[in-house]
């Protein structure tokens, strides 16, 4: 699955995005941030910073939703266009 | 039946001129009905709290941002009276002073073209993925969600 990361996630990581093969634990979106802060620091310090929003398939969701059969998701800080 | 929305949005790293804008507007204004054209232009502030701001970075979800703002504006279309809607949002590099985003509408009359405009406004804020980074003296500051934004996307 694509993972993508947006503003300060994204800088903090140094990346934008990676493919990832979740393990079949990982149901929703709050067990795929778990499982990466369980992987990496680094990830926990990035996703430490602020609130955490999920998109899955390019729609916004609540972190609870699965990601099951998901290509592509995204976690970024809110959001503030506009 | 799909409807057909008239409405027209446009995502882009290129200035966005306020003048022209506010006229594409009122040239869209063919019907005899239309008796009301209300907009909304936000700007880059040249400040915050850390000191003055030279320029915003707007970093965008390039996926997702066109069809976030189709469904708000048609959800907005679908709740008010309005025959048209423009929508014009920056991303990439605006100077402190430059404009960010452009909302406009047409409607028959003023309150349902006031209230189109305001409710984009109030779902744009926190549902079109863009992020915005201020870049002054005080060196790099992501922007913060506002409470305050939230606030008003729930009065809808």
């Amino acid at each position: 699955m694509k993972v993508k990361y947006f503003a300060t996630f994204r800088q903090k990581l140094n990346i934008s995005e990676e493919d990832i093969d979740f393990p079949t634990i990982v149901e929703t979106g709050y067990d795929a941030l778990h499982w990466l802060c369980e992987k990496d620091s680094a990830y926990k310090s990035a996703f430490s910073e602020s609130e955490v929003c999920l998109a899955i398939e390019h729609e916004l969701k609540p972190l609870k939703t699965s990601i099951k059969n998901a290509k592509e998701i995204a976690f970024f800080p809110p959001i503030t266009g506009g | 039946m799909t409807q057909q929305y008239n409405r027209d949005i446009f995502i882009r790293n290129t200035s966005i001129d306020g003048v022209f804008e506010q006229k594409q507007l009122i040239e869209k204004c063919y019907n005899a009905a239309n008796g009301a054209v209300s907009s909304f232009t936000g700007l880059a502030r040249g400040y915050n709290e850390k000191g003055e701001v030279e320029k915003i970075y707007i970093e965008q979800y390039e996926k997702m941002t066109q069809k976030s703002i189709e469904t708000i504006t048609e959800n907005a279309m679908d709740r008010f009276s309005v025959d048209y809607c423009r929508i014009v949002h920056r991303y990439g590099y605006v100077e402190a002073g430059g404009i960010i985003v452009f909302v406009g509408s047409i409607a028959t009359h003023r309150r349902e073209a006031f209230q189109a405009v305001e409710f984009i406004m109030d779902h744009l804020k926190t549902t079109a993925p863009f992020w915005k980074k201020e870049m002054g003296s005080f060196g790099e500051l992501w922007v913060d969600a506002k409470q305050a934004d939230y606030q008003a996307k729930k009065k809808w």
